[in-house]
């Protein structure tokens, strides 16, 4: 319980949504016994006066203190707007819940019929409710509440449907959880953030609807009062004074606004993922970079990647030293957590926020990039530098048709103009033989299969004439023959204009067919360079050797168990000063623990980080 | 025969084309059996089928004689057959501890004790975590322990360590195959990649745009392929390693 209220006052929105829920809370409770009498004392002597010292926000038609009655009313209008929230929460959850859970047919009527509920204005159900029920100060509520249950079904079924399609729930179901039990231990968790936020805006929704149900003279009944009914009455003497009819509008606002940010801080507190989640002041900028002297095409010396800002910060990479030169290709290997996409995001300066890098020199072609993101920094990295993912359906934008993600970068980098760029875009598509060129120009990435994507996302690359091409897993998604095609592009596109390739995997057979030096990191360190061929011949690193090991081929003996490696690499922050390797070797000694092997050179243009390799 | 059995298997959404055409396969009890093909060959799609999560559109599927999957069929779980999935992320409740999946699992099966995390290579330290706190390839043994809970006499493997760093994935290929020498369950193993169903399983069935085009003992299967598309699939591998 205290990790969660931590975790609400750790978001933004959760210090001032406590602050003014408290105020509020204090008022709703203390006022109406401090000053219950006085809110109601009739008095025509003073009736519609403006502020003064004894009435500090005036009065209002009956001689009564608008600000006592504001604070007074606190009480009412906020209980009935948090009831008008619940009831709409509760029977909305119950109904939501159960169309949910309800067999495809059957939810398809339900959500038709709720639809159909929902397209009736609200404000007009609750007033026919109101004036169904039984007279009463909590009739409006109530009534409110039923107007607001249509709408939450609504949201509930939209978020259950889309996590009852989830892996987890399949396999529940495939144990045998029923249905209820379904919904209420793996949907309602699941959809509990969003729907936070929700029911937030419906409470304060709610809040005001009550308010205009006083305002419109069905809602609460004097002698009671709220918020609304003051604002009804106080509109009446609106020019003679002003502030009778301010004072509880301002309240509504308020209390609204509170109720808002509250659901948002509460969103995060209902998911777990973001309580461990750290928080980070920005890095400062490095100096603004100038041309520099390298006659690497990428050069990259002394890169640290730590996830926050500051000496404390747990370093995702350390000490990487990478250079690429023209027309090369690069193998980046290691499991996950090695750091090795990192690396690569730090290069195309797209680090996630609070990640932040450091490094010795960052240059691209001589163009120092450390500086902030600036216009010449984007252009360059525009133009000179292309990026592949993994997952090609989440680099398209699935709203726009190919052509223009297409033909985004020759139009904004390169000045072309939309007939040239489409022309571009065509032989790109070509290129990477994707069938039907023309036709796809036209499509959403949805219509096209996935290993189309992917190409297409080559071609996106491609298109730019950049210089160098970074690609993260470009092949893990894609199946044999779809990955021997993609390997097929990057070698051709390799020998026919000289892009040099950076190639991100944790597979060494995908190295091994295409990049001519691989790099090997562990827990965010390089711990061994050299010519693929030898490297994968003659491991020399324990790690590499493990890596090499496991790698299941067509000619692995089927008859003794593959050998792996056991345990976890070391997580960022858990890293000790020795070599990182130790608690997963084979062959450590003590000065392993203790003493961190620097990156030394083998004969063959090698290099590796072991003690236990002689130098 | 005691097992599973698909026969004339024949998998379509909607109106649209089929997706799985015309598919006959045997898994006696303890068998391992692997069925490879490209992305959207319908290997995948003939896998959820079995556990219900897809509709057959003609053919019937039976275990033990008793028919479990045909079209009409009221769709209802089958604790003797379990699919584990290919991503580990989003195969467990995000919002349950590892302790509260296993036990879950457990209850439903009727078993009075939470299945052990030893069973799977994993610590007890682990059971007080949630999902985001794990790696994949623990994520995947949990998800594995949570599948062997219900005892089942077969296990579906889809694709479980295509997501998986090279190393972890030899790892669970491990301890699939000593579970499987253990418990003595069988496993229908969805892969596109060769080595890894070499590595598993007994039988191999091949598929390419829906339709089984050649099945067999992986020995003879992958040494002498005898539909073009399976020569194919191992040369795209071949040229991979040179």
């Amino acid at each position: 319980m205290t990790a969660a209220l931590r975790a609400f006052r750790s978001t933004s929105a959760g210090p001032v949504a406590l602050a003014v829920l408290t105020l509020l809370a204090v008022v709703a409770v203390v006022a109406p016994i401090l000053w219950g009498d006085m809110a109601t004392a009739l008095n025509p002597a003073t009736a519609v006066l403006g502020p003064s010292a004894e009435h500090w926000l005036g009065t209002d038609r009956l001689g009564r203190d608008v600000l006592v009655r504001t604070l007074v009313a606190t009480r009412t209008s906020l209980g009935l707007g948090l009831l008008a929230a619940a009831v709409a929460a509760l029977a909305g959850l119950l109904l939501g819940g159960l169309v949910a859970v309800l067999s495809r047919r059957a939810r398809e009527v339900g959500l038709r019929v709720l639809d159909a509920v929902l397209a009736f204005p609200a404000i007009l159900v609750a007033i026919i409710v109101t004036l169904i029920l039984p007279e009463g100060t909590a009739s409006a509520a109530v009534a409110v509440g039923v107007a607001g249950t249509p709408a939450v079904a609504r949201i509930v079924v939209t978020l259950a449907t889309a996590v009852l399609a989830r892996d987890f729930v399949a396999a529940a179901w495939g144990l045998g959880v029923g249905r209820p039990r379904i919904l209420v231990r793996y949907v309602l968790p699941n959809i509990a953030d969003s729907l936070a936020v929700s029911l937030s805006v419906v409470a304060g929704a709610a809040l005001v609807v009550v308010s205009s149900l006083s305002f419109l003279g069905v809602g609460v009944q004097p002698p009671a009062f709220d918020w609304g009914g003051m604002l009804s009455q106080g509109v009446m003497d609106m020019y003679v004074t002003p502030l009778a009819a301010l004072a509880p509008a301002v309240m509504i606002a308020l209390a609204g606004l509170a109720f808002g940010l509250a659901g948002e801080a509460m969103a995060r507190v209902a998911n777990p993922s973001v309580w461990t989640a750290r928080r980070a002041a920005r890095h400062p900028a490095p100096a603004a970079g100038t041309r520099t002297e390298s006659d690497a095409l990428l050069d990259v010396k002394g890169l640290t990647v730590t996830a926050g800002a500051g000496p404390e910060a747990p370093a995702i990479v350390s000490g990487v030293d990478l250079r690429v030169g023209r027309g090369d290709i690069v193998g980046l290997v290691g499991e996950s957590g090695s750091g090795k996409s990192m690396t690569m995001l730090a290069v195309a300066r797209l680090l996630p926020y609070p990640v932040e890098s450091l490094a010795d020199a960052l240059t691209l072609d001589g163009h120092d990039l450390r500086a902030g993101p600036g216009e010449r920094i984007r252009r360059l990295l525009g133009t000179r530098l292309a990026l592949v993912f993994q997952n090609p359906a989440a680099c398209l934008n699935p709203s726009l048709r190919l052509e223009t993600q297409l033909t985004e970068v020759p139009r904004t980098h390169q000045g072309m103009n939309r007939a040239q760029a489409r022309e571009l875009a065509l032989a790109g598509l070509r290129q990477v033989r994707v069938p039907e060129p023309e036709r796809r120009l036209r499509q959403y990435p949805h219509e096209l299969s996935g290993g189309q994507r992917q190409r297409a996302t080559i071609a996106m690359a491609l298109a730019g004439r950049a210089g160098l091409l970074l690609a993260d897993e470009p092949t893990t998604a894609l199946d044999n023959t779809l990955r021997r095609a993609v390997l097929n592009l990057f070698r051709e596109a390799n020998a026919a204009s000289g892009t040099a390739i950076v190639l991100v995997s944790h597979d060494l057979s995908v190295v091994r067919g295409l990049c001519d030096r691989v790099v090997v990191m562990y827990a965010g360190r390089v711990v061994e360079e050299g010519p693929t061929r030898e490297v994968i011949a003659r491991p020399l690193h324990p790690y590499t050797q493990a890596l090499v090991g496991s790698t299941l081929t067509m000619t692995t003996p089927l008859d003794r168990p593959l050998p792996a490696l056991d345990g976890q690499p070391p997580r960022p922050g858990e890293r000790q000063e020795g070599c990182a390797f130790v608690p997963r070797c084979a062959r450590a000694e003590d000065r392993c623990a203790k003493e961190r092997p620097p990156l030394r050179a083998h004969p063959g243009a090698r290099r590796t980080a072991c003690w236990a390799v002689e130098a | 025969m005691n097992g599973l059995r698909l026969r004339g298997v024949t998998i379509r959404y909607g109106a649209g084309p089929r997706v799985v055409s015309d598919v006959d396969l045997d898994l006696p009890d303890g068998a391992a059996v692997g069925v490879v093909g490209e992305s959207g060959s319908g290997k995948s799609t003939l896998a959820r089928s079995v556990v219900g999560m897809v509709p057959l559109a003609a053919g019937e599927i039976t275990r033990d004689g008793r028919r479990l999957r045909a079209p009409g069929l009221r769709r209802v779980p089958d604790p003797g057959v379990q699919l584990v999935f290919q991503d580990p992320h989003g195969s467990l409740n995000p919002r349950m501890t590892v302790a509260a999946t296993l036990t879950e699992a457990a209850r439903q099966s009727g078993s009075p004790e939470r299945p052990s995390l030893e069973r799977v290579g994993l610590a007890d330290g682990l059971l007080r975590r949630y999902p985001h706190e794990l790696s994949g390839g623990q994520l995947q043994r949990v998800a594995i322990a949570r599948a062997l809970a219900a005892k089942p006499k077969l296990l579906i493997l889809d694709e479980v360590t295509s997501a998986l760093d090279v190393s972890v994935q030899a790892l669970i290929l491990n301890l699939l195959r000593d579970l499987r020498a253990d418990l003595g369950i069988g496993y229908l193993v969805i892969a596109h990649d060769l080595p890894v169903v070499r590595y598993l399983c007994d039988k191999v069935a091949v598929m390419h745009r829906g339709e089984c085009v050649e099945q067999g003992p992986c020995a003879d299967v992958l040494r002498a392929p005898s539909h073009p598309h399976t020569r194919a699939l191992l040369d795209a591998l071949n040229e991979e390693s040179p």
